[in-house]
């Protein structure tokens, strides 16, 4: 029973071990061949479930909303032609 | 917007208190766009108010320069001042104060996220002065919970929701725009099977969608528990081994909720009996069960009881610390964690005693974890462990009085960093009066808040997209992540690690201090991995935790028993109830016969924040109270219609909106509601004297948690009054 016991215990922590190693994988911003890999299956797997379940399809996000630089620029400083790095006059 | 061309950071927003990760698209040095995370894992974890958030930091009104007040308090004139000028004279307003009344005359008060990201710098200021008065939203929001928690059993659990087989709300509605990844988790879960329960007085979206929806009356929650736990005991659907190994105070507790019977919790929740036997069973019997941090159980008069029957459901089902439970996340062990950060050790214990609001209650400050010191340090490792901030507090509205000069002692100089106080906490009239009373106000902001437009100094702080982060997780939800900065701050804005350092090399504890810039402090904090801030955040956008269960069997749990206790030893040793109990609402007067829910969350809005931005205010223009026909027509308004709803202290106005799903007597309220467009200065404060909830919710004893000290939000007494609005008239302040 006892050696049940050791060897569920091993083969729990060999799950959980593969299962954060693979989870890691996909939280990590390296840009090497197997954590995209991984990624782009995972990406095909989730796209398909939020294609069956569309729970979080929304028009503002998919709206793909997006400023201009220099829109944002003038938006910020109406009365000066001013960048980023000079002191804008309040 | 060709994005796949433009330089791209991995970034945490700010913009509420999820810290959902996300790509920053920069171009010419601005960010242009904001997307959700390349992790297809996280691809959908992103909101209105992230996506908005490059036009949001751009606006023409944020404050770029240091302001110093030049008239009166609150007269709305300002001169522009250098930083370094700002600095010293505050350094020497504060060091007036200090020698006049002591260092606990410092009052702090932040939220931790939008502009302060702190690095526990805060905290670590005001130990090395000597003042343990730093109050936070979080008193009523995950702060206050994980104090009551820990009292529990030791420590703050945060829910598995990818694998539990059961959910158990209580009022918490997360939608698409509103804790986003909470609600693609719920969902997700319910498509796989899992059994949700819902406690929502009304019919929320995830009530719609629930195995079981209980309408509760407002505020019963605890009573509802009560009901629950009564149900497991006497049905024996508890988890018998836990309770002999893992318990104290299983007898007690049985005979406690024996005194409420279903017939008696059916009256107090306004349920039939069923349908509470019936959830009971569900969250008892299923194979693994969360009970998800809610805000709704924070802000009740019997919230330190609702709170430890949540504890109490999870250990009945030893569904603690276990995989589909309820889990022990630990301090990501790679970092220097902001609780040593902080550095309570150094804060005398005759300064932790002065602490307001301690004597009375307790729960949430140093005297409440106390008793946990020792405990915490054999199983935790280090013997302070603020999580999610909270744990070290003063009570918010005893810190008022003493500014008010009804305290203690005198509260004299107050910095407010990434808070709007005024409309954050219960009783706006008496934060207005402890605001007035200041020698000092100083506030780190974005923008003139109505708590900026009282300020001596008005300093300009940075955003999520203008500096590089560490989060993790507040201690609570066991992950590591890192943001790195996407643009330039504008103007002269800064960290608030910038200001606590500055302030502290001219107070004299540089040493204390030695980091000179941030990316300075965030490579201490990962000295540990070898690597600095800047080559850990290339690597890493989540560090996810080293996932280990039931971790009392190896130390037992942080408790003074070492046990899960819950007959409380510690509560018990400060005079109350060691059981949970229910605490029903006075009789109100005749004139209040509904019930006001106020902490209703817009998508477009977090807390006070986000109503300068065009797009999203155009959403939601103005503040819309929801009640349905049933009350319309007792107080005889229609949707579209002006109303002034009002409490004992005070009155709000809003726009009636008609919602079938709001039950008889309630009135649901949004939280935090000024309009920055409107006048400035003392009197106006920018419409918050028309329409911000805090002037109408109360904080005297009737209204305030017994152990906790913290307001009733969930169902105070109110009226509706129909009243005639000139909306040019009303907007022009």
């Amino acid at each position: 029973m006892e050696d049940n016991n050791k060897l569920n215990k091993e083969k729990d922590g060999l799950r959980r071990k593969v299962a954060l190693s693979v989870s890691q994988a996909l939280f990590s911003r390296r840009d090497v061949w197997h954590h995209n890999l991984l990624k782009g299956i995972v990406r095909i797997g989730v796209n398909a479930f939020y294609k069956k379940y569309d729970f979080m399809k929304d028009e503002i996000i998919d709206a793909d909303i997006s400023f201009d630089a220099d829109e944002l620029d003038d938006y910020q400083f109406p009365n000066k032609n001013t960048s980023l790095d000079e002191t804008p006059e309040n | 917007m060709g994005s796949v061309l433009m330089e791209q950071k991995s970034v945490l927003c700010a913009s509420c208190d999820i810290s959902c990760s996300l790509t920053a698209h920069v171009d010419k040095g601005r960010v242009v766009k904001i997307s959700a995370s390349r992790n297809p894992l996280l691809k959908d974890n992103i909101c209105m108010k992230g996506v908005y958030a490059p036009k949001s930091f751009a606006n023409p009104n944020r404050v770029l320069k240091p302001l110093k007040r030049v008239g009166e308090r609150g007269s709305g004139k300002w001169e522009e001042v250098s930083w370094d000028d700002a600095m010293a004279d505050i350094a020497k307003r504060l060091g007036k104060v200090v020698d006049e009344y002591g260092a606990e005359a410092l009052a702090v008060s932040t939220s931790e996220w939008n502009t302060s990201v702190e690095n526990g710098a805060g905290r670590r200021f005001m130990n090395h002065l000597g003042s343990p008065n730093w109050i936070s939203g979080v008193a009523l929001c995950a702060g206050n919970t994980s104090a009551v928690n820990r009292m529990v059993y030791g420590w703050y659990p945060f829910s598995d929701f990818a694998t539990t087989q059961c959910i158990l709300l209580f009022g918490h509605s997360p939608t698409r725009h509103s804790w986003t990844p909470i609600y693609n988790m719920i969902q997700t879960a319910k498509v796989r099977g899992a059994k949700i329960i819902v406690c929502d007085p009304r019919k929320s979206a995830n009530a719609e969608m629930a195995d079981h929806w209980l309408p509760l009356k407002v505020g019963s929650d605890a009573a509802l528990m009560l009901g629950m736990v009564n149900v497991i005991i006497n049905e024996n659907l508890y988890d018998k081994k836990f309770i002999e190994n893992w318990t104290v105070g299983f007898e007690a507790l049985k005979e406690r909720v024996n005194e409420y019977p279903l017939e008696r919790v059916a009256e107090l929740t306004g349920l039939d009996e069923e349908s509470i036997r019936s959830a009971a069973r569900t969250y008892a019997l299923a194979k693994s069960a969360i009970i998800p941090w809610t805000p709704i159980t924070d802000q009740q008069r019997n919230s330190t009881s609702a709170i430890r029957l949540q504890c109490t459901l999870r250990a009945l089902t030893g569904n603690i610390d276990t995989p589909g439970g309820d889990v022990f996340f630990e301090f990501p062990p790679e970092i220097v964690n902001a609780s040593a950060m902080e550095m309570h050790e150094v804060l005398p214990q005759e300064q932790k005693d002065k602490q307001l609001g301690s004597d009375k209650h307790p729960v949430f400050t140093y005297r409440g974890m106390e008793p946990l010191k020792e405990a915490t340090k054999r199983v935790w490792g280090q013997p302070y462990t603020n999580l999610v901030t909270g744990n070290y507090m003063a009570n918010p509205s005893a810190t008022f009085r003493a500014m008010a000069g009804e305290g203690p002692y005198p509260v004299k100089a107050f910095f407010v960093l990434g808070n709007n106080t005024l409309l954050s906490f219960a009783n706006m009239k008496l934060i207005h009066k402890g605001m007035m009373n200041q020698d000092l106000i100083v506030v780190h902001e974005h923008f003139k808040t109505p708590t900026a437009q009282l300020a001596d100094y008005i300093l300009p702080g940075d955003s999520w997209l203008e500096r590089p982060q560490i989060w993790e997780g507040f201690g609570w939800a066991g992950v590591l992540s890192t943001s790195q900065k996407a643009m330039e701050p504008p103007g002269e804005c800064r960290s608030v690690y910038a200001f606590w350092r500055d302030l502290a090399v001219r107070m004299g504890f540089e040493e204390a201090f030695p980091w000179e810039t941030l990316e300075d402090v965030l490579d201490y904090r990962l000295h540990k991995t070898g690597k600095s801030f800047k080559q850990f955040s290339e690597e890493f956008e989540y560090k996810l935790p080293n996932l280990r269960f039931r971790k009392y069997e190896k130390t037992g749990f942080a408790t003074p028993s070492g046990k899960v206790e819950l007959y409380s030893s510690v509560l018990e040793g400060f005079g109350f109830d060691p059981l949970p109990y229910f605490r029903e609402d006075p009789t109100p007067d005749a004139k209040f016969s509904s019930k006001l829910f106020t902490g209703l969350r817009e998508n477009e809005f977090f807390q006070t924040g986000g109503r300068h931005v065009p797009e999203l205010r155009k959403r939601t223009p103005e503040p819309l109270t929801f009640i349905n026909q049933h009350e319309a027509n007792k107080w005889g308004v229609r949707t579209g219609e002006w109303v002034e709803v009002e409490t004992k202290i005070g009155s709000i106005k809003m726009k009636v909106e008609i919602k079938e799903e709001m039950p008889n007597e309630l009135v649901r309220i949004p939280h935090g509601w000024w309009k920055p467009e409107m006048e400035q200065g003392i009197g106006k404060l920018s419409g918050a004297w028309q329409f911000s909830d805090a002037q109408a919710c109360p904080d005297d004893d009737d209204f305030l948690d017994l152990e906790q000290g913290i307001p009733h939000l969930k169902g105070i007494p109110c009226c509706i009054n129909k009243i005639k609005v000139n909306e040019k008239e009303l907007n022009a302040g």
